[in-house]
């Protein structure tokens, strides 16, 4: 009998070891979870400043402005935040807040909303707020402030402390 | 008499190749969430962001991060005091020589080549993260400062309070 003839013998097909990979995906998985962030970005725009060009016209009579301002600042120990506006019929609503730790930025961020709300019901037209602080509140009663604020109104401009705490003074 | 010998039940090896499967597909979700993560934004360990109830998810324009009166520009790997950047001192050696890296930065990026409009807008912009201590007049001079170097849009980070608070 011929060689060619004979059964060829099959080749053992070697397994590929899984427990290692396994293994190796295991320990992966945990340098990956302990790694990642799980915390959820937010973010609040302050829109770019825009300049308004405007010719006066003899025969129309010169509007003044409104130019509301909200200002959030302290008082004797008390959070006072303080909405004054201009133009023809310039005016001012102020509100003096007691605010427990517990739900602080929840309570700030309701009476923010409806001072806002206050001011849109008798100048429903109006669509930019200047937003001020005294220089040492902090950046997080600033985002509650913005917060409020934005519900109601998307353009704003953020004032210097100085300017706020003026003011916030003269309202006194 | 004959006794039977009791069966062996031959025991049950673990379908590996099938969980090797369902962990590629596990660390194929993490690494794609982690990359996702960090290409938007970088926030140190030791810094608390500030809560807020925004709904709008945070965007991939350059990130300044402010701490302990430090301001840390990564994208043109700079740091500087905030006391530097007043508006009083803006004539300083430093900040005329960050805000001429700034204006590079931006004539680079977007401004004068032709990227879309919305990316232009994005790379014009920061993204403000500070601690959430951080007094308003640091966010302020901030602001103001990189307003003055062409930044237009200001972008305040937050994270997000879902209403543990309310």
């Amino acid at each position: 009998m011929h060689d060619f003839l004979k059964k060829t013998k099959r080749r053992h097909v070697k397994e590929i070891p899984l427990a290692p990979i396994l293994d190796l995906l295991t320990v992966v998985i945990f340098f990956l979870i302990l790694s990642a962030s799980f915390i959820e970005i937010r973010q609040d725009t302050l829109p770019p400043s825009s300049t308004v060009v405007s010719k006066s016209d003899p025969l129309v009579p010169l509007v003044i402005p409104l130019n509301p301002k909200l200002i959030l600042g302290k008082n004797n120990g008390e959070i006072v935040l303080l909405l004054k506006w201009f133009g023809q019929t310039p005016g001012q609503i102020i509100k003096k807040l007691k605010l427990s730790k517990s739900n602080y930025d929840a309570n700030l961020k309701q009476n923010t909303n409806e001072i806002v709300k206050d001011f849109m019901k008798k100048f429903p037209k109006e669509s930019q707020i200047q937003l001020g602080w005294q220089g040492n509140i902090k950046y997080q009663t600033v985002l509650t402030v913005v917060d409020g604020v934005l519900t109601e109104m998307k353009d704003l401009v953020f004032i210097s402390p100085e300017e706020a705490e003026t003011l916030f003074q003269k309202s006194f | 008499m004959k006794f039977e010998k009791p069966h062996r039940r031959e025991p049950s090896e673990p379908q590996l190749a099938a969980m090797i499967d369902v962990f590629s597909i596990l660390i194929i979700f993490l690494i794609a969430g982690t990359a996702m993560d960090s290409s938007v934004l970088e926030i140190p360990g030791d810094l608390f962001l500030a809560e807020t109830t925004s709904k709008s998810n945070s965007v991939n324009a350059p990130q300044v991060t402010l701490k302990d009166g430090l301001v840390t520009i990564k994208f043109i790997d700079e740091k500087i005091g905030i006391d530097e950047i007043e508006l009083d001192k803006l004539n300083s050696p430093n900040v005329i020589r960050l805000g001429q890296k700034l204006k590079n930065y931006l004539n680079q990026v977007g401004v004068g080549n032709k990227k879309n409009p919305t990316d232009k807008q994005l790379l014009q912009s920061i993204n403000l993260v500070a601690d959430k201590d951080t007094p308003y007049k640091h966010v302020y001079s901030t602001i103001k400062f990189f307003r003055i170097h062409g930044f237009q849009n200001s972008i305040l980070v937050g994270t997000e309070n879902n209403g543990k608070n309310n």
